[in-house]
């Protein structure tokens, strides 16, 4: 008898505990699996609208950072997508409003919504600048007007002025590539480029190039100071960090990190990798005298990151002259080569080009001091602005500033 | 009622053990290599794998043999859940192993059957674990770290070959926003025994433990899951407490 009981008993209580086990492992939360975003068909408005939701989600690398509150966006926006039935004109004017709200907070100052359809395009930072200020792109004679006929004819000593003007592709756009080059004084060496487009300098700017780096290399006896002139820089190739920064060090040194997107989720990073220059393998020499960064609201990108690599030069003789820069630092390359960054969505319905490109950062910037400038742009070590009354009267500020400061060293 | 089912459940655990000659209270010491993996989804991530990796845990078990066939065991364990994200095709080189440790209390029923001394046995029971500290160590592609800066406009066969690679090994840095670090689980096990002198026993055991909580607090919309599926081979030896006493007190 008390063995039948323990038999019942254990029998019972085995399969109790068995079925209990079993069942409480089912109810495990189903693993979600949102596609990539480019994997969205998009032939309607409420696809288009997940596709871009989720790719910003997993591509967008400010999260954490940035506080714009991308749950609420989806409570928000997909009722109204839902009720965009089909592509006519009029949906697609609300559709781009509706893309342009959802986006006008987000701190990546590279970032572009580009409608294919349309031609259209939106750019949250620029929005945001012209919402403050809505002479913030005219309100400078820089670079244009100071570049043509001040610095060259008042501050480049005659004999040594190198200036010539290439045509460059950025991105697939064609774009005037000017350099000038020369010395102040005959000790300041100073040299301006448009647009970091260094590996394309042609016929017209490869001399202006060749004679700043042939200068340099050479060390001109006296050389007092040299002045990097980034105003109005849009930025460009992140190979040009090396081949200029890189020309003034002869040791590797960090002046940031980056980090990238590593999974699926909203804050999933890599850790931080350290952003450096390396002496380039052309050759580089270790100047010791000031090098002052010239930059200014309209310098993005390329030139607020050499900006910043200038400020960190390992002999401590980096300063920043000018006005806070734009603020889009987040170093930005081909989409295939990151987790993060740009997209495109609904190609399968639209082609190629697809419905709408998200043009955006592929990692986030912090600067060496742990700063992060995105949406915010890089503070000058010493402010100075051009205005029109001193252009007219004959004077650039800042290079005056510049001047200033290096021959105060 | 919850005092109702667990007086019945007392009472009956009671009435098992009144039933047999053996009741008994035990403890002793376990340890094994370990195999995890992290389920979850990585269908937007391209060339991107999930592996599992192997660790180790050490635990000390201590439990009650209510009968020859029943025991209620717990074992605070110190326990290994590691895996490796590994990315392939172009982007081979870059892997991220994520050696991640947990302080676990398991709590499970043991049901044995079989003979005298050699005894198979099977495990069921539930987890509480706290994720103490991690380690990640990897190589990742850096942007701001270019390989051809001389513009000899070679194409890379690999992204280690258009950007350096930042090779890493530090301490995880937890994210109170988004790191669970309390998991809960189930635990299923199978094993044998050899008991000797009805005084020790020894086991080898295949084990499993299922978290039934996501590794990520719930921060987001559509947030893929986490999940550590741990598989374990334990090795363990216990006493009888009663044993352990009369040895320390035996007069001579």
């Amino acid at each position: 008898m008390k063995l039948s009981i323990r038999t019942f008993v254990l029998r019972v209580g085995f399969a109790g505990a068995v079925g209990v086990f079993l069942l409480l492992a089912g109810c495990r939360k189903t693993i979600s699996s949102s596609p990539e975003a480019t994997a969205y068909p998009g032939d309607n408005y409420p696809d288009i609208f997940q596709s871009f939701w989720n790719g910003m989600n997993t591509n967008y690398v400010f999260w954490g950072v940035d506080k714009t509150n991308w749950d609420n966006v989806y409570t928000v926006y997909k009722p109204l997508f839902d009720q965009l039935t089909i592509f006519d004109s009029a949906n697609e004017a609300l559709a781009e409003q509706y893309f342009a709200q959802m986006t006008e907070g987000l701190i990546d100052s590279h970032y572009t919504l580009e409608f294919m359809l349309t031609g259209n395009g939106f750019s949250p930072s620029q929005y945001r600048k012209l919402q403050t200020d809505p002479n913030y792109f005219t309100d400078s004679a820089f670079p244009g007007a100071v570049l043509d006929s001040l610095i060259p004819a008042k501050y480049i000593d005659p004999a040594s002025l190198h200036i010539g003007t290439d045509t460059v592709n950025l991105e697939g756009s064609n774009e005037p590539f000017t350099a000038v080059s020369g010395t102040i004084n005959g000790n300041i060496l100073y040299l301006y480029f448009s647009a970091f487009a260094l590996s394309q300098a042609g016929a017209n700017t490869y001399p202006v190039f060749n004679y700043f780096f042939s200068v340099l290399h050479s060390g001109v006896p006296a050389l007092k100071g040299i002045i990097i002139d980034l105003r109005g820089n849009g930025g460009g190739e992140i190979s040009d960090l090396d081949l200029l920064v890189g020309q003034m060090v002869t040791s590797e040194y960090t002046f940031g990190y980056t980090r990238y997107k590593n999974g699926v989720n909203r804050l999933d990073y890599s850790p931080w990798a350290p952003a450096v220059v390396k002496p380039w393998v052309g050759g580089s020499v270790n100047v010791t005298v000031p090098v002052v960064a010239l930059a200014d609201h309209l310098s993005v990108s390329m030139s607020e990151l050499t900006t910043m690599a200038i400020k960190s030069l390992p002999n401590g003789n980096g300063k920043f002259i000018g006005t806070q820069t734009w603020g889009a630092n987040g170093p930005l390359t081909s989409s295939v080569y990151f987790d993060g960054g740009q997209f495109t969505i609904g190609s399968s319905a639209f082609g190629s080009t697809g419905y709408m490109f998200v043009y955006t950062s592929s990692s986030m910037f912090k600067y060496i001091n742990g700063d992060i400038y995105e949406g915010v742009g890089v503070p000058p070590d010493i402010y100075a602005r051009e205005t029109n009354a001193a252009y007219l009267a004959g004077d650039d500020l800042v290079v005056d500033k510049a001047l200033q400061y290096i021959n105060t060293k | 009622m919850r005092v109702l089912i667990f007086s019945c459940a007392a009472g009956l655990l009671f009435l098992l053990c009144g039933l047999q000659a053996r009741c008994q209270l035990f403890l002793g010491v376990e340890g094994g290599p370990n195999m995890n993996y992290l389920t979850t989804s990585n269908a937007s991530e391209p060339f991107t794998k999930y592996d599992g990796m192997r660790g180790w845990n050490i635990g000390i078990p201590v439990g009650y043999r209510f009968s020859d066939w029943l025991s209620l065991q717990t074992a605070p364990t110190y326990i290994q859940k590691n895996y490796n994200i590994v990315r392939t095709g172009f982007f081979t080189g870059v892997y991220q192993k994520n050696y991640n440790t947990y302080l676990q209390l398991p709590v499970s029923l043991r049901f044995s059957f079989g003979g005298k001394s050699l005894r198979g046995f099977v495990d069921l029971g539930g987890y509480a674990a706290y994720w103490k500290s991690g380690r990640i160590q990897g190589v990742e592609p850096n942007i701001l770290n270019e390989v051809d800066t001389a513009y000899e406009t070679v194409n890379p066969t690999s992204i280690l070959g258009e950007n350096y690679g930042y090779s890493y090994n530090q301490a995880y840095t937890f994210n109170s926003a988004k790191d669970n670090r309390f998991e809960l689980g189930l635990i299923g096990g199978l094993g044998i025994s050899y008991e000797l002198f009805q005084t020790y026993t020894f086991y080898l055991e295949g084990r499993y433990y299922r978290a039934m909580t996501d590794q990520q607090k719930h921060y987001e919309t559509s947030q893929a899951p986490r999940y550590n599926d741990n598989y374990g081979l334990t090795l363990g030896a216990t006493v009888e407490v009663k044993k352990i006493i009369s040895t320390l007190f035996k007069k001579h």
